[in-house]
């Protein structure tokens, strides 16, 4: 990114922020919440002590005091193996989705939330030592596949809490059930973990404890 | 909370029982007598049977009985495989000539390796047919050893 782009991508990011602050009141429109992910970070830094990590932010929009169409963006990188080889892997990810507030009085501090995103991860991804088993002539045959860039898509339905904590401050925690879309190819080497999703399996569990701001 | 975080971790060993193996079948035919004429006796068992891969200490039939079929591991390391075969007592040194294909399976399992089939042959000069080039499991014939006993 240039210095004039990032100088843009500021302002872009002030003016909706001065806008949020304005309009935050009105019928439609209730502010924009930014989240930081937190426990899913300190999580795999403790679980794989850092050999995966991955970070997250969230920013939705609270419409009628009910609807939050939400954006989530992250990045991951994981170096971990299995009894078949070893996977190293970076890349980022996006969800798109919306939150409801299920609370019956409807209202902006408190939420109980439930949704569905739409989620992708693109990454570079390398396998080394892949396992070639051969157990009656006992050769130990090791492939290396070199680095490709492969792209998956998910699904996801989410559930969580948000609370308010101090003036514009509030913490909250989502999990998340994920079905993958994207299926393995015959033959070709698919990545073993994947960015804002996890391990390869059919369907997999998440789940995020975020601290947010609301403009 | 602990139950969600723990099904996030996958089971990393293989789970799929999956064998590939070349699969030799036998046709066999001996000459016997009587008093007043001699006819041929075709038969598929082999009645002792046993089988070691060539530079290899473990044996992978060790004198059985009554044997219709063998799965024979082909090497994936290089292109031609060996056994030594001992059937009804004659010895046979039985070389299977074949490519070999990586598949990647997953990263629990690894690669199996598939096997295509060029020639096969044996040292007696016995024909060794080619019924299915092809080496992706255990359950198609792959090749007939036509012998014949005296």
């Amino acid at each position: 990114m240039t210095k004039r782009n990032a100088i843009l991508c500021v302002f872009a990011i002030l003016t909706i922020f001065s806008y949020a602050r304005e309009y935050g009141d009105s019928a439609i429109y209730q502010g924009i919440n930014v989240k930081l992910d937190l426990g899913n970070t300190v999580y795999e830094l403790a679980r794989s002590k850092a050999k995966i990590q991955s970070y997250e932010v969230a920013v939705n929009v609270m419409l009628k005091r009910r609807f939050l169409p939400t954006l989530e963006l992250g990045f991951a990188t994981a170096q971990t193996s299995a009894a078949g080889g070893k996977h190293i892997g970076t890349g980022g990810f996006g969800r798109v989705g919306l939150d409801i507030s299920t609370l019956k009085k409807a209202g902006t501090e408190s939420l109980l939330l439930v949704g569905v995103r739409l989620g992708t991860a693109v990454q570079g991804y390398e396998l080394q030592d892949v396992r070639i088993w051969d157990t009656y002539w006992q050769t130990n045959t090791l492939k290396s596949y070199p680095t490709s860039v492969k792209a998956d898509v998910w699904g996801e339905v989410v559930a969580g809490l948000q609370v308010k904590i101090y003036k514009g401050f509030h913490m909250g925690w989502f999990f998340r059930f994920k079905a993958m879309f994207t299926r393995q190819t015959n033959d070709k080497p698919v990545p073993y973990y994947i960015p804002g999703y996890g391990y390869r399996q059919d369907t997999n569990f998440g789940f995020n404890y975020y601290i947010g701001y609301k403009f | 909370m602990t139950v969600g975080l723990c099904s996030c971790t996958p089971d990393t060993e293989c789970r799929i029982e999956e064998n590939v193996n070349c699969i030799l079948t036998f046709d066999c035919d001996s000459i016997r007598a009587t008093e007043d004429t001699t006819f041929v006796v075709k038969f598929d068992q082999i009645d002792s049977l046993t089988i070691k891969g060539m530079d290899v200490d473990s044996v992978l039939y060790d004198n059985e009985k009554s044997v219709s079929s063998v799965a024979l591991p082909l090497r994936s390391d290089i292109n031609s495989t060996k056994y030594n075969l001992v059937l009804n007592g004659h010895q046979y040194l039985l070389t299977i000539n074949h490519q070999n294909e990586e598949h990647f399976i997953s990263m629990e399992c690894g690669c199996f390796v598939y096997h295509q089939i060029d020639t096969a042959y044996t040292n007696s000069g016995d024909t060794v047919e080619i019924i299915n080039t092809s080496v992706e499991n255990s359950e198609q014939i792959n090749l007939k050893l036509h012998l014949h006993f005296d």
